[in-house]
């Protein structure tokens, strides 16, 4: 698979503070996660030109320009209060560069449906061994901190969890965005008013016995997404490709991506480099009508014109998937080596 | 040069002082020069030993301007004007080492000073490479802060340090001190390839391109300074703009809190002198080569 699990080299997204009491600790944050999601562009099934969206004002139908629009809040039916860039900046919560624990609570204390998204937490300017000390006093008092941290102009609530030789921060959801499950029909949680039997209850349990293994992530894949690779690459060797028209994105699709997280976009620039540099170095001295010697891990650069290739079903610029993108380097590579 | 402006060393004579020269904030030319007389400690290190560009605006902010980078002859009292052999083909180039030739240059209704990438002891050889983030229409404030921690995401990645100033403009600036090793060609040549991996890997925020119909709603990385004989405004400059923002070097952590590219102005610079130079206190001990850098962006110097 071209869609390779190589970890990319950390990178620092946040630096601050873990911070209680008197205890200080430097630490800086790092992605835990990356999207390997499969990403589908939109074509116009005529000419394979790609497909994108306008911004239109509903009430006339008409595109709009970006400089015409303003952010509202619908505060009553069809009553909006506008507010500036500048109102909405400022509402921001100040930047503390802290993670600020209040309180410890048990480390089961806290149920899955709180869990957000996972970072990872380094120790940075020699707080190394009050780092560990941290993590080894969570795990021996069985507790997870509590914390508070603002990211990128956002406040989260967040759990701080010793994990083997680390700490992970994983964000939290509010309370308050967690629905209740009052109305639904669920069971009593006594089992007799439940109606359960003890026999009933050892079969079952008998059964998850059997069944019980440990937890290894390796064991699940995304088999939808490697299907659908195997279809690309079936179809991509038997030649059932489409040029694709490359056009310089316009402003309604920068319009649409424009919403990307500064995040995404972040790890998205990580990855553009990380593809190695002897192999793309030999895809891209193959293609002989390309003046660029970048990377090949990036999407081609948009052209109005189709590709002198022909052959290769390069995708479109909206994509915004790093799998998906990997997958069209590498596959463009593929072509470009059968036609040279 | 001088003898006419009977004056005292350090403090050149302003004449018309009291003529407002921005009328959207009510600056004089008496108010300008003295920022640069107050500005002088902090504002020379970013002066001394480099060719200056001179944008003088007498007839104020909105008036006409003119950008000077050479002279035969200079009036200002201290300015240097250096060996032509360093610009083939022109009168001298210019030179700010003091507070007298700062202060003198206000006086001549300079309002800007722009310095090139080199000094002129090594001007073959580029001592750092700066990205002037300009703005295309319709990009907020928020999109270039944005843009500009992109930025340094990459150059972070590239390996390369990297300092963060307002224009006083709109825009921003990104500057990469540089070890004095490779010339105009390859640092400007390695300069257009970051910013056209920029553009390919993030199109929707970026274009590679300059001119405004390339770049509405997207943000153009002006790797074009990066050329001999490019001048970028200089750190601590006002800029001739209504409001007569201020070039200020800036902290990364303090991007987010800052409201515009003209934060700092003239008429409110006062509590940031404080601050001086210091966000840029780390750049002489992080200059660096450009080898690993240009291996990792498969770039090849002509």
């Amino acid at each position: 698979m071209a869609v390779s699990k190589k970890a990319p080299a950390p990178r620092v997204l946040w630096k601050g503070a873990i911070s209680f009491g008197l205890v200080h600790i430097p630490v800086a944050l790092y992605s835990a996660t990356t999207d390997h999601g499969i990403d589908f562009d939109w074509l116009d099934k005529r000419t394979m030109d790609p497909v994108g969206y306008k911004r239109i004002n509903k009430k006339t139908g008409k595109e709009i320009a970006r400089e015409n629009i303003v952010k509202g809040i619908e505060y009553e039916d069809g009553e909006y209060v506008v507010l500036s860039d500048k109102e909405i900046a400022d509402a921001y919560p100040k930047t503390t560069q802290t993670i600020e624990i209040e309180s410890f609570v048990p480390a089961n204390g806290i149920p899955f449906v709180y869990l957000e998204r996972p970072y990872y937490v380094a120790p940075i300017n020699r707080g190394t061994k009050v780092y560990a000390l941290l993590r080894e006093t969570l795990q021996r008092t069985q507790r997870i901190g509590v914390a508070r941290v603002v990211i990128q102009t956002k406040q989260h609530l967040a759990a701080l969890v010793p994990v083997g030789p680390g700490l992970v921060l994983n964000l939290l959801r509010w309370g308050a965005d967690i629905r209740p499950w009052t109305e639904l029909p669920l069971p009593s949680e006594d089992a007799k008013k439940a109606g359960l039997r003890e026999h009933e209850l050892k079969m079952a349990e008998q059964l998850v016995e059997d069944m019980s293994a440990e937890w290894d992530p390796d064991d699940y894949k995304d088999e939808f997404k490697d299907e659908i690779l195997r279809l690309v690459d079936r179809k991509v060797a038997a030649g059932q490709t489409e040029t694709v028209t490359q056009i310089e994105p316009e402003e309604g699709q920068a319009l649409e991506s424009r919403g990307a997280k500064i995040i995404d976009l972040t790890e998205l620039l990580q990855r553009s480099l990380r593809k190695g540099g002897g192999g793309k170095a030999a895809a891209a001295s193959e293609d002989s009508d390309d003046e660029e010697e970048a990377p090949a891990a990036t999407r081609p650069r948009p052209k109005a014109k189709p590709r002198a290739h022909g052959k290769t079903a390069a995708k479109s610029s909206s994509s915004s998937s790093g799998a998906a993108r990997k997958r069209s380097a590498a596959k463009s590579a593929t072509a470009r080596r059968r036609a040279a | 040069m001088s003898g006419r402006m009977a004056t005292a060393q350090k403090a050149p004579r302003i004449t018309h002082a009291e003529r407002v020269i921005d009328t959207a904030s009510g600056l004089t030319k008496g108010d300008l020069a003295a920022y640069y007389a107050r500005v002088a400690p902090l504002m020379l290190p970013h002066l001394e030993g480099r060719p200056v560009a001179l944008v003088r605006a007498p007839d104020g902010v909105g008036g006409e301007l003119f950008f000077q980078k050479h002279a035969q002859h200079s009036d200002i009292a201290g300015i240097r004007l250096l060996d032509p052999a360093l610009d083939p083909g022109h009168d001298p180039l210019l030179q700010i080492d003091t507070a007298e030739a700062l202060v003198g240059a206000a006086q001549f209704n300079t309002v800007e000073l722009h310095t090139w990438n080199a000094t002129s002891r090594a001007i073959g050889k580029p001592d750092r490479m700066s990205f002037d983030l300009d703005p295309g229409e319709g990009i907020d404030w928020q999109q270039m802060q944005e843009a500009a921690l992109l930025v340094r995401v990459l150059l972070d990645e590239l390996g390369l340090p990297s300092f963060l100033k307002t224009s006083g403009g709109k825009g921003l600036h990104v500057v990469v001190p540089l070890r004095r090793q490779l010339g105009w060609d390859e640092v400007r040549g390695f300069s257009r390839a970051i910013v056209e991996h920029l553009a390919r890997t993030v199109p929707e925020r970026f274009v590679a391109k300059s001119g405004p119909r390339n770049r509405v709603g997207r943000i153009f990385a002006d790797y074009l300074r990066n050329g001999f004989g490019a001048t970028t405004v200089s750190a601590w400059s006002a800029r001739a703009r209504p409001g007569m923002g201020v070039s200020v070097p800036l902290a990364w952590e303090e991007l987010p809190d800052l409201d515009s590219a003209a934060h700092w102005t003239v008429a409110n610079i006062g509590p940031r002198l404080a601050t001086g130079n210091t966000p840029w206190d780390a750049m002489e001990r992080s200059r660096t080569g450009l080898r690993a850098a240009m291996e990792m962006l498969g770039f090849m110097p002509a």
